[in-house]
């Protein structure tokens, strides 16, 4: 989890860093964010005890997952249609949800999981025999998967905190927000230059009509 | 909500509510398992 944070952390970093300046929190906005926020909630309640083991949420939990992603594939798309340098971040990160989306909806809900590469990062499988029934995104991929290379197929670093297993929609996510977060910070930093070069031709425009 | 809305620079409050989005927008729009 903390590893599809990291692209967030580094580009707002070094957005920050290489622009010398914050004038790019002015350009930071993301339209829906409550919409984004309210779908994690939900996320979050659905996957954790104690609605995890409810026999409703196991049944029709993983069409509320869906639910949940169409509402954060609208969130991007909504700001992907505005205008900006960012449009683009804006769009691929849409891809990704839109990859994801397709993975879950073909495969009944979950997002199939490569067994080996799920043992490789976490040391044991996913689903252990005798465990109680619990709602679960992610199932172990099998030949019967459809559209098995969008699954979660890539192993984070086993060095990495809370390491996992991601898929090709994940990564495209997290860079594309990465990138976002650069982006804003460098158009920020370019906007504020343009007013400091108009500021000074006035100026200098100014003291030469006075002279 | 409106007297933090009076002590906060609005631009810091709209940067931190936009991060919170995008944080929830990784977070939720991946599917990793993050949640097993």
């Amino acid at each position: 989890m903390l590893g599809l944070l990291l692209p967030l952390v580094i580009g707002t970093a070094i957005g920050a860093l290489r622009s010398r300046s914050l004038s790019g929190l002015e350009r930071a906005h993301v339209a829906w964010w409550p919409l984004a926020v309210t779908s994690l909630a939900v996320q979050l309640a659905l996957f954790n005890p104690p609605i995890d083991r409810q026999p409703w949420a196991i049944t029709w939990g993983p069409w509320i997952w869906v639910g949940c992603l169409l509402v954060m594939l609208a969130v991007l798309v909504r700001n992907g249609i505005s205008r900006g340098p960012e449009r683009k971040a804006w769009c691929l990160a849409a891809l990704g949800v839109a990859a994801n989306l397709a993975v879950v909806v073909t495969n009944s809900g979950a997002m199939p999981q490569s067994p080996e590469a799920r043992l490789a990062v976490r040391g044991r499988p996913l689903i252990v025999e005798g465990a109680p029934a619990q709602l679960r995104n992610v199932a172990p991929a099998g030949p019967e998967t459809r559209l098995s290379w969008l699954g979660d197929v890539i192993p984070q670093p086993a060095w990495m905190p809370t390491a996992n297993v991601v898929s090709i929609g994940d990564l495209l996510i997290t860079v594309a927000l990465g990138w976002w977060a650069y982006g804003v910070f460098a158009a920020g930093a370019q906007a504020a230059r343009r007013r400091e070069t108009i500021v000074s031709t006035r100026t200098v425009a100014r003291n030469g009509a006075t002279s | 909500m409106q007297s933090l809305k009076n002590r906060v620079n609005p631009t810091v409050l709209r940067f931190a509510l936009s991060l919170v989005g995008l944080v929830a927008l990784v977070l939720g729009g991946t599917a990793d398992g993050h949640w097993d």
